[in-house]
């Protein structure tokens, strides 16, 4: 606790709107009947190939799906059940496009909790202490990945991918983020508070993999009972775990603001964290890797379910595939119209298909009674009042950003680092003007990846060109080369046809003065006759 | 289009808060030099409405949304602010007017404009109507013996002879020190001229201290930044420190200089107007003190008796430049040559 801790630039301190879910503990939610969708693209790699067929009956946590790529994990059944369909349904993404998914429907009156809830935390201890000193570094790497952990604090990234990169790397430091800084979601504090144990055994995994010097556990001090909670199990754990209380103010929760804030080191432009020798690892990961180790794979994940549209908002351990529809009508959602926001009010996106299900990455789920009318904060023009960049963790300049992007310099606005904006929404929430900065910015560096993509496509099309082209004169080439030979070739003949012509002549005359003598003998005979 | 949360601040509340640190600095002036200004301000006030709603409509916009901003009333009493107490009404409009159609809404409206609204209207009048623009009146609210609202009204609508007006007006301060020592004076026979204040000019160093005393509250608010005030006032006074050591006789006190003429309402409301003024933090610090240096040499040296207005418009121009050459280390800053970086993702 007597850690000196750092800043990071600017930042906000909006509402926090964590009152109505931080007093309810995690629960598991019981799935009522229906099926689950659970899409094969998940997070950030490519999309995996089923390896079951519809009609086949599934286990609880039988793998569904094979992965060939390193980025990309498979996915796991949640309940017993049979496969029903494997088809396009819509994916829970701010695009509301359909993605391929396994669709599964329970058997009728299982709904065994799903694997991962039921766990006595005590004896779980000694079993993962027997696991870690018999199976090597591969195997546990490797029972992570089959596992289908990826980083739930919204990123999505292959959690075994990040561990292989960091072990190259000989990490100093391991940093578990429980900070949990937006707005609204309680899922993260919940779970600090609810399943400690497991949080500390999963750091235990990655302390035997990594072998960090030292390993921090950020949390924001706005939740004192994780902090309590967590310090408590910290102690009794074999890892020295230091246990951060960090001042309340978002982005804290940023993986480049808390390295800022833990270790004063700011991640390279461009790069990524373990270049410094620190890995983040987020806290409702960390307790999947544990489960994942003890060979229990994701199959649900811990989400908040808050806002004024729903009558019981709560926490609740949600198995992956669960359609959001019912879940929510378990809550009580009430009446139409509703807007419904997936993870935080500041990063999160707007729903846009109550029939979409709960996937790895959604952490909380935002009910509101109306939309926010827009038409009561149109945008105005921007006054530079530079309210934005006193905002920006990153010190950008947002409003020279927003001059770039409307005027769509967008080789400006990359040299006023489009790219190192982490999309907070701290711009956003602090412009009088009211401005949809972060709109503009992510629209920007689409257009720009688009344009790149582009530039390649152009480049290797203008290669293609002008290979083609010297292919061409090349043949052209080689064709007159061979002409002039074929055409020298027949000169020669022709030349040498003549002269045989021209010594075939002379046997001819030859044989023509031999007949003509003979003629003349004979004559001659017939004369001295 | 996620629906971010807001703090709630809005354009028309900064806006508001700037009119509202006016005020101090406005009162002062109607005691010091009568109530010309707020007459002034009655009718330029309707004049810089009208004209943003007329150019509106010629838009195509809602004048509605626009005037709700308040930037263009906010535009007409920095400018009243800054103008003589008894120039002639329509000289008064035809300021705000250059004000709010040439220098604001030709460009685009608010938020677009690169020179300071109200000081393109001032600089227009004083090259146009230097005599009107340069006839103040003494100090009179000191001994309260100020011209009335019925008198001041009548001066202002031009229904008084010109004789009675060169005898009630008079120059300012600067302007009678730069004429003094234009003709080889020392400051010291300078100032016999004057009815010298406590600090500066009489008068003058009261309204200066009201308008300080409005922008440390725009500064406590955190509606403007500390950055482009200080670095103005530091900068004309280690200026005007410097000569005045070399040269006691011919270059005036630091304190003169900064509570004299327009500084305080120059530092804290016109030179802070963010559209045109620089907008990086360290950008501001150069832009305040480039024209803190800009108003000593064109008080000390240049054609008219103060240079506020000259100094911020010309500053103004180099805005985008200093901006361009003091943009602030992003995190994780890394040398890297441009096309290095464009491979990004």
């Amino acid at each position: 606790m007597s850690r000196p801790l750092q800043t990071f630039h600017g930042g906000i301190h909006p509402e926090q709107q964590k009152g109505q879910t931080r007093a309810v503990p995690l629960q598991p939610y019981p799935h009522p009947g229906g099926e689950l969708v659970i899409p094969l693209n998940q997070g950030i790699g490519s999309a995996n190939r089923a390896v079951v067929a519809v009609g086949d009956t599934v286990r609880a946590g039988q793998r569904l799906s094979e992965c060939f790529t390193p980025l990309s994990v498979p996915i796991h059944a949640p309940y017993d059940g049979t496969v029903t369909a494997i088809e396009r349904r819509p994916l829970t993404h701010p695009s509301g496009i359909s993605c391929l998914s396994v669709v599964i429907v329970p058997d009728d009156d299982t709904s065994p909790p799903a694997p991962t809830t039921d766990l006595p935390a005590s004896t779980s201890s000694a079993s993962l202490d027997a696991l870690l000193a018999t199976l090597s570094t591969e195997t546990l790497i490797e029972r992570i990945r089959m596992g289908g952990i990826i980083g739930l604090g919204g990123a999505g990234f292959p959690t075994a991918t990040k561990i292989r990169k960091g072990e190259a790397q000989n990490i100093e430091t391991l940093i578990i983020n429980g900070m949990e800084c937006e707005p609204y979601i309680t899922c993260d504090d919940r779970l600090m508070q609810d399943h400690s144990d497991e949080i500390i055994r999963g750091i235990e995994v990655l302390n035997q993999l990594l072998k960090p010097t030292e390993i921090l556990l950020g949390i924001e001090d706005n939740k004192p009972e994780a902090i309590a909670a967590m310090q408590r199990a910290a102690t009794a754990s074999s890892a020295r775990i230091e246990v951060v209380s960090c001042p309340t103010c978002y982005p804290s929760g940023g993986e480049k603001q808390l390295i800022q804030i833990l270790t004063g080191k700011e991640v390279p432009s461009g790069g990524f964290p373990h270049q410094l020798a620190i890995l983040c690892q987020n806290v409702a990961t960390v307790y999947a890797i544990y489960h994942a180790i003890e060979e229990r794979p994701l199959t649900q994940r811990s989400v908040t379910i808050s806002g004024d549209g729903v009558a019981q908002p709560g926490n609740f351990h949600v198995a992956i595939g669960t359609p959001i529809r019912p879940l929510l009508e378990s809550c009580g959602l009430t009446d139409q119209p509703v807007s419904v926001t997936v993870g935080g009010p500041m990063m999160g996106f707007p729903l846009k298909n109550l029939e979409s299900s709960i996937t790895k990455t959604v952490n909380c789920l935002i009910v509101n009674k109306s939309a926010t009318s827009p038409s009561q904060n149109s945008p105005l023009n921007c006054i530079r009042c530079a309210a934005c960049s006193d905002a920006c963790p990153v010190s950008l300049l947002p409003q020279q950003l927003y001059w770039a992007t409307q005027a769509r310099n967008f080789d400006e606005a990359q040299s006023l680092h489009l790219f190192d904006c982490i999309e907070c929404g701290c711009c956003s929430y602090v412009c009088p003007s009211y401005l949809p900065l972060v709109d503009y910015y992510r629209h920007a560096k689409g257009t720009v990846r688009n344009q790149q993509r582009e530039q390649v496509k152009a480049d290797h099309a203008r290669n293609r060109h002008e290979f083609r082209d010297a292919r061409l004169q090349r043949e052209k080439e080689e064709k007159a080369k061979k002409l002039a030979a074929k055409k020298a070739a027949l000169k020669a003949k022709k030349a040498n046809e003549s002269r045989a012509q021209h010594e075939s002549s002379a046997v001819e005359a030859d044989k023509k003065a031999t007949i003509q003598a003979a003629i003349d003998r004979a004559k001659a005979r017939k004369a001295a006759l | 289009m996620q629906a971010i949360p807001h703090n709630r601040n809005t354009t028309s509340r900064e806006m508001g808060m700037v009119i509202l640190a006016l005020l101090p600095g406005l009162v002062a002036l109607s005691w010091i030099f009568g109530p010309g200004v707020w007459l002034h301000i009655a009718i330029m006030v309707p004049a810089a409405l009208l004209a943003e709603s007329a150019i509106l409509l010629l838009r195509g916009r809602s004048p509605f949304t626009a005037l709700k901003d308040l930037s263009a009333l906010l535009t007409a009493l920095l400018l009243a602010a800054a103008l003589p107490p008894l120039l002639p009404w329509w000289m008064a409009v035809l300021g705000v007017l250059f004000a709010i159609i040439l220098a604001k809404q030709l460009y685009g409206g608010l938020g677009q404009n690169p020179f300071n609204p109200a000081m393109v209207g001032y600089v227009i009048l004083l090259i146009s109507f230097p005599l009107e623009m340069t006839r103040w009146l003494p100090p009179t609210g000191l001994d309260g013996t100020t011209l009335s609202m019925g008198q001041s009204l009548q001066i202002i609508l031009g229904n008084s002879d010109l004789l009675t007006l060169d005898a009630l007006t008079s120059a300012t301060p600067l302007d009678t020190m730069r004429t003094q020592i234009s003709q080889g004076h020392t400051i010291q026979e300078g100032l016999l001229q004057l009815d010298s204040g406590l600090l500066a000019g009489a008068g003058w160093e009261w309204i200066n201290l009201a308008f300080l005393a409005g922008g440390l509250l725009l500064l406590l608010r955190g509606t403007i930044s500390w950055q482009i005030p200080l670095s103005m006032i530091l900068a004309l006074t280690l200026t005007a420190l410097l000569f005045n050591i070399i040269d006691p006789a011919q270059f005036n006190t630091p304190l003169y200089h900064l509570l004299s003429g327009g500084i305080m309402l120059g530092a804290f409301f016109i030179a802070t107007d963010p559209v045109t003024a620089s907008t990086t933090p360290l950008g501001r610090i150069w832009f305040g003190a480039g024209i803190g240096v800009l108003v000593y040499i064109i008080r000390t040296w240049g054609g008219y008796p103060d240079a506020v207005a000259f100094s911020v418009l010309l500053m103004n121009m180099f805005a985008p430049l200093i901006d361009y050459f003091t943009q602030p280390s992003i995190y994780g800053a890394v040398k890297q040559k441009p096309s290095a970086r464009s491979k990004q993702p």
